[in-house]
């Protein structure tokens, strides 16, 4: 074997081995999850996988959950940020560089320590037990890093596109629904992607906004398993959740690899 | 339907790129504009398709003050330097485009679209997208994209430039019949005097942002207004004699004649260019090209001349034309 394969193939086991652990784990029997290596009789199991399931409420309604505000979120960021990044890609003044700059600082804060001053916001408005709500402040956070990919890439666009779809009497709307947002289709995806994945992963926020056990998104509902019992922890069916819990999202990636690869290098060479 | 340009002018960062361009362009008449690069061409094309505003002076197209209307209200037609096809749409739906833009019905745009691709010779590579084909297709397709817009002008932006020498030349007569047999007056940018003269009825040069001159090729080549066009029209370049009393003169390399009364030149270097040969010749008042016919064989040295009527005259200090 090649020894940059071999290479591959510690790099793989590195990156994959929590999951492939996490899976192992799942199909375990609570017996075996302590003696991981020994091989015995009832070695395996799907009763992690049907006690989750069969959870109250049901662990698809999490599934739900959190694939509304996924989509609700990606679906608000991009229509405020591509009309930004739009604006920001195609301007050369100082203001639309300045705002830039401003985007990459918010794009670099930690987050985290923005959660107890906006339960406040919450608690004020009155936003607390709403999924629809959850979407506001996670479009406000994916915003900075979407405007930058999408900035980027409406910028790499040649002018002379935009001008001759001006000639053809396109007004602005029909230049980016019929030109330009086609083009950047790329760019569009990975960043929903980004978008979505952020928003399904979310924790801090969503643990202090949501209550009601029935609207808690994936992340608070794996939390709340593990944290069920106060004498054991449940390895086995947190191994099952966090399993069905990355499924949707690996689905998801495989299906648009080709255009999230595309569309982060896009920028990264002129043509 | 006529262009009419009044001292148009156009200004970025307080410097002006043109200024007070003027010429007017009448039915089916194609003005060519031609200037090296940076001297404002495409700033001029892009100012009368209403890509950018004018600082200064008026456009009227049809008599219509179109200075301050978007290119959407100008109903301008232009082919772009890079064509600028719509990459992601096959060819006919980049002509579809406009057409269903500006709200033409589906069976018109059919029927306008065959009939533009076959005209074109396009017909067998509608369903193709841009990047599957060659320059000289896609400078068809743009050329039909704008035909298409029914423009009151039409602008080509140096709609030859990234194609090799020899399409370029095959492709010459069919833009001339394609687009300027139309009732459009016609405006094209070049930076090729060769392309300009073959193409144009008129041809203006401009020279950093101002209109040098402005009249037939004829006119161009045989009165030249000043030493800048003088050396920018007629191939091989026009030969510039010492200054003397303020006096510059110049003689095209086409009207020199050997003769053995004339005066004394060595032969320096020959380049044989098929139809006839340039000669470069030196002289007591410096190097001079001739041309001669490519039977021709001289001795290397040799006795030249030329009449007084072919002789240009131009004031040493404005460059401008004597009389």
């Amino acid at each position: 074997m090649k020894r940059q394969n071999i290479l591959i193939i510690i790099l793989l086991l590195w990156s994959l081995g929590p999951l492939l652990w996490q899976i192992y784990t799942s199909f375990s029997t609570t017996e075996s999850i302590i003696r991981p290596f020994e091989t015995e009789g009832n070695r395996w199991t799907i009763d992690h996988y049907i006690q989750v399931l069969n959870a109250d409420p049901p662990f698809w309604r999490y599934l739900f959950n959190s694939f509304i505000v996924g989509i609700t979120s990606t679906f608000l960021t991009l229509l405020l940020a591509i009309p930004a990044s739009y604006v920001i890609g195609n301007s050369n003044s100082k203001f639309a560089k300045s705002f830039k700059i401003l985007l990459l600082t918010a794009s670099l804060f930690p987050y985290v320590l923005l959660f107890l001053s906006l339960l406040e916001v919450a608690r004020d408005f009155g936003l607390g037990n709403n999924l629809f709500a959850l979407c506001i402040p996670y479009s406000a956070l994916s915003m900075p890093l979407a405007v930058l990919l999408l900035s980027a890439a409406f910028k790499d666009l040649p002018n002379d596109l935009e001008e001759a779809a001006r000639i053809e009497g396109l007004n602005l709307w029909q230049r980016l629904r019929y030109v330009l947002m086609p083009l950047i289709t790329p760019a569009i995806s990975s960043t929903a992607i980004i978008i979505f994945i952020f928003s399904w992963n979310e924790y801090p926020i969503a643990l202090t906004w949501i209550t009601k056990s029935n609207l808690i998104t994936l992340p608070v509902a794996i939390a709340r398993i593990a944290g069920s019992s106060i004498y054991s922890v449940p390895y086995g069916a947190y191994a099952a959740a966090t399993v069905l819990g990355a499924i949707p999202l690996i689905l998801i990636v495989l299906l648009f690899q080709r255009q999230i690869v595309s569309g982060l290098t896009q920028g990264a060479i002129k043509g | 339907m006529t262009l009419n340009v009044i001292n148009m002018g156009k200004c970025i960062n307080k410097k002006w790129i043109i200024r007070d361009i003027s010429f007017d362009v009448k039915d089916g008449e194609c003005l060519a504009i031609l200037g090296p690069s940076g001297c404002g061409k495409s700033t001029t094309l892009r100012l009368i398709a209403g890509l950018d505003k004018a600082n200064q002076g008026k456009i009227y197209i049809n008599g219509l003050d179109v200075t301050n209307l978007s290119p959407v209200d100008r109903q301008v037609g232009m082919v772009f330097q890079s064509y600028a096809l719509f990459p992601h749409l096959d060819v006919s739906s980049n002509l579809s485009l406009g057409l269903k833009i500006r709200g033409v019905s589906l069976e018109d745009q059919t029927k306008k679209i065959t009939s533009i691709l076959s005209i074109m010779q396009l017909d067998h590579l509608s369903d193709r997208l841009p990047s599957e084909l060659s320059g000289g297709q896609r400078q068809r397709v743009a050329l039909a994209r704008a035909l298409l817009r029914d423009a009151h002008v039409y602008l080509l932006d140096e709609p030859m430039s990234n194609l090799d020498a020899q399409l370029r030349e095959t492709l010459r007569p069919e833009l001339r019949k394609l687009v300027l047999n139309r009732e459009q007056p016609v405006l094209y940018v070049t930076h090729d005097q060769q392309e300009a003269m073959a193409m144009a009825d008129r041809i203006a040069i401009l020279k950093d942002g101002y209109i040098e001159q402005i009249g037939t090729p004829e006119e161009l080549y045989k009165k030249p207004g000043s030493i800048f066009v003088a050396n920018f029209i007629g191939r091989p370049q026009i030969n510039m004699l010492p200054i003397s009393n303020g006096v510059i003169k110049a003689i095209r390399p086409e009207h020199i004649y050997i003769d053995n009364q004339g005066f004394p030149c060595k032969l320096v270097h020959k380049e044989w260019l098929g139809i006839n040969q340039l000669f470069f010749l030196d002289t007591a008042i410096g190097p001079i090209r001739m041309i001669c016919e490519s039977s021709v064989s001289l001795p290397q040295e040799i006795n030249i001349s030329w009449d007084e009527k072919n002789v240009h005259e131009f004031n040493a200090n404005s460059g401008k034309r004597c009389i």
